[in-house]
């Protein structure tokens, strides 16, 4: 491929990997997560305040990096904060992950990189997850930069790529505290590819060379790196420092995402109601059919491209290790899919890193298959296949059944319903004296709580309490947002003075809204136009 | 020494009480001035990692307490039973319609009609009037679900234009257009809704919903009519 072709085509799939993670981004209700995250984001953006918590919630990168994105969209408050803004901060990461390719260089052709893009920008799981306010996309972009780094550090052992390598380290490790998965296996898959790669050029070369010349070599090699390493490790702590530390506020978040391993670790052992099997990531990606009509959810197409990418990628491997990179690249995806996968804690995202990995394999498989075919028609219906396959999934994950279970990848998704209760409560409000400023009480669970901290951030006076213990008297409520567990143990008598209506959280969750019988009727009476009590019996 | 001044009772006795007035009158407004907003501090909301994700099929009825006894007129018997139903939706997306009065009450796959999404009805011909005692709706009971603007009525009329009688109706804010109703809403269970038909006398029955907690669309796995002949 032309570079002027590569260049164009390469604009064009990063415009259209733009477009389909932009259209409709407010279509899916915020996630739990996501909700808690733009909580935590909220607070830094009013206040200026963050302070790492070793026992939740991840790294820092997602809330400083969304600064710019609010700043640019002139929001200074969390109740001025929109879905979009948000989401567009991941949208960002993830058209990063493409950019990322680049890096790759030489070690590339320039059509492998071209397909991985295409792959990677209409990937269902990865456009889904890209419009998801969490810190899997940045966790992406920087993973996959800190193994093209790697690799090209050991190539050419300078400052510059030293810098490169530092830098996404200590991006990695500022986004999520368990990268140490990641920097663990890509570098496992590089002390094996070069291994494999000497130990081939040694039986090649072991009749003509000395040890004493060998021994020399490696030491000045050594010498050569040592600097440069050295400098990549302090740009790792530095980055990872400043990000810790709430730019230098809290220093003591440095330390405490140390000991935040023993926590995560014990959540991946202990993973509770997120205990999947071994094959739980390979099961989403290969065959999923909801119930009834539902369509059948696949990546099987990429997953074969993929297996051919990584059987080529080891077919090639040769001596010289610089060639080696496809082989580096499939190890550090296997090692990665097989240590998540023994993980006992699973949510569907965490399949991104390694899935990413298996799709630029994907991008080298097809490109040999691409070889294979003479037939310049049989190309082109090949990849019209594979565009009308992977372009009819991601509308059904991302468009269609972006919130029901149906969908592999929804997990604790909030459901379309549940935007019915808050409309609810943005039209309440409308015709309550209290307008805004009406007195809301929330009785649920944590679990059952969030998203609607997000939802009802506008509103000045929402108190959350977690059981129904801690509140004496409903009234003087305007509205009750109730877990339907905890409404169920309130006494008929307590309900009375209001109107009762069910919402859906999750499936199988359902939330009560307790209307004080004098705004619904003003309600009514706005939306009917007539007095109460015409049911029509 | 020098002699004391005597001071008349009655005028001690009105100075306490002028003084008393004089300090009741400052603490007063002390305290007016230093009334100030009572603000309450609200809870903030807690923080819990990624929930549970629900996907079986297991019902868990929110409320757990049994439906209690229903008395009806000796001699009152199911009526429904392989009665012909007609709906709104013809040709239903899951199913057939002819489930709603098949006897099945199943929660499993297999023993629900779908109808498609927004305000739907069923209809049930009990090929004769009947002096109706009991309705009991199963729209859908292997997930904790609420059905939306759920409306019974009954009727002599076909086309229930005359003679419409509404025995149900939690169509609080009028969405279908038939009144706003006062019946609470509830969650569905495996016990089913049961509305107290009244011994109202009917031949049709016809049952509304406007989609549900968890999707648009409207099902019935069951409806059953019990009733006493009508003379």
């Amino acid at each position: 491929m032309r570079k002027k072709a590569f260049a164009y085509l390469f604009v064009l799939v990063l415009a259209a990997a733009l477009f389909v993670r932009l259209y409709r981004l407010d279509l899916r209700p915020m996630h739990h997560d996501e909700a808690n995250q733009a909580y935590k984001f909220g607070q830094l953006l009013e206040k200026g305040q963050y302070r790492y918590d070793p026992s939740d919630h991840h790294g820092p990168t997602l809330y400083y990096f969304s600064l710019p994105f609010a700043w640019l969209s002139g929001q200074k408050t969390y109740a001025e904060l929109t879905e979009g803004t948000l989401r567009g901060v991941t949208v960002f990461f993830g058209l990063l992950t493409l950019l990322v390719l680049l890096a790759a260089g030489r070690y590339l052709s320039s059509s492998e990189k071209f397909w991985a893009a295409v792959f990677l920008a209409l990937s269902p799981p990865l456009i889904y997850f890209n419009r998801f306010y969490i810190q899997e996309s940045l966790f992406v972009a920087f993973g996959l930069a800190f193994v093209i780094f790697l690799w090209r550090f050991f190539q050419k052992p300078d400052y510059k790529e030293a810098a490169w390598l530092g830098i996404s380290a200590g991006l990695l490790y500022a986004t999520k505290e368990t990268s140490l998965i990641v920097l663990a296996t890509s570098v496992l898959a590089l002390a094996v590819v070069w291994s494999l790669s000497w130990a081939k050029s040694r039986k090649r070369s072991s009749h003509k060379s000395e040890s004493g010349s060998s021994q020399k070599k490696v030491l000045t090699k050594i010498k050569k790196v040592a600097l440069p390493l050295a400098l990549a490790i302090l740009l790792f702590l530095a980055v990872s420092f400043v990000f810790y530390s709430s730019f230098f506020q809290q220093p003591q978040g440095f330390l405490d995402s140390f000991r935040a391993f023993s926590n995560y670790g014990q959540k991946a052992m202990e993973p509770g109601w997120h205990r999947h099997g071994f094959w739980y990531y390979f099961s989403l990606l290969f065959y999923h059919k909801g119930r009834g009509h539902s369509p059948v959810f696949s990546e099987i197409p990429f997953l074969l491209l993929a297996l051919a990418g990584v059987v080529l990628s080891f077919a090639r491997m040769s001596r010289k290790n610089a060639e080696n990179f496809r082989g580096y690249l499939a190890l550090f995806s296997l090692l990665t899919a097989l240590v998540y996968s023994a993980i006992p804690y699973k949510t569907p995202w965490n399949m991104l890193i390694f899935y990413a990995g298996f799709l630029i394999l994907a991008g080298i498989g097809f490109v040999y298959v691409l070889e294979l075919i003479k037939i310049r028609q049989a190309k082109i219906i090949l990849a019209g296949a594979l565009f009308f396959w992977t372009g009819w999934q991601a509308y059904l994950v991302n468009f269609y059944f972006h919130s029901y279970p149906d969908n592999p990848y929804v997990y604790a998704q909030t459901s379309p319903d549940f935007l019915r209760l808050v409309a609810r409560v943005d039209e309440l409000s409308q015709v309550a004296a209290e307008g805004k400023n009406m007195f809301i009480r929330v009785i649920a669970p944590p679990d059952e709580t969030w998203p609607l901290p997000w939802y009802l951030r506008k509103y000045t006076q929402v108190g959350y309490w977690t059981s129904n213990e801690q509140v004496e008297s409903l009234e003087p409520a305007a509205l009750v947002i109730m877990s339907a567990a905890e409404a169920s143990r309130r006494s008929e008598k307590e309900l009375e003075p209001y109107v009762t209506q069910y919402y859906s959280l999750r499936p199988d969750v359902l939330m009560v809204l307790l209307i004080r019988q004098d705004l619904w009727e003003n309600y009514r009476l706005m939306r009917i136009g007539g007095p109460s009590g015409t049911n029509g019996l | 020494m020098r002699p004391r001044t005597k001071i008349p009772t009655q005028a001690l006795l009105l100075g306490s009480f002028l003084l008393f007035l004089l300090a009741s009158t400052f603490s007063l407004v002390a305290q007016d001035q230093e009334k100030v907003e009572l603000k309450i501090q609200l809870p903030k909301p807690m923080f819990i990692g990624t929930p549970r994700n629900i996907k079986t099929p297991n019902l868990e009825p929110v409320t757990g307490r049994p439906r209690g006894p229903f008395y009806v007129p000796k001699g009152t018997e199911l009526v429904s039973l392989k009665k012909p139903v007609t709906s709104s939706d013809p040709q239903p997306v899951i199913g057939e319609l002819s489930y709603v009065t098949d006897g099945e009450k199943s929660g499993e796959d297999g023993y629900f009609v779908e109808l498609g999404p927004g305000p739907q009805w069923v209809q049930i011909d009990l090929k004769a009037p009947y002096l109706i005692q009991a309705i009991v709706v199963w729209h859908y009971h292997s997930q904790p679900r609420v059905y939306r603007d759920v409306v019974v009525q009954v009727s002599e009329d076909k086309d229930f234009v005359n003679g419409v009688v509404t025995l149900f109706n939690n169509d609080h804010d009028n969405t279908l257009g038939l009144g706003a109703g006062r019946d609470k809403e509830y969650i569905e269970t495996y016990e089913g809704k049961l509305i107290d038909g009244k011994g109202t006398r009917a031949r049709y029955v016809r049952l509304w919903s406007n989609g549900n907690t968890a999707n648009d669309m409207n099902h019935y796995v069951e409806v059953e009519v019990y009733g006493l002949p009508a003379k």
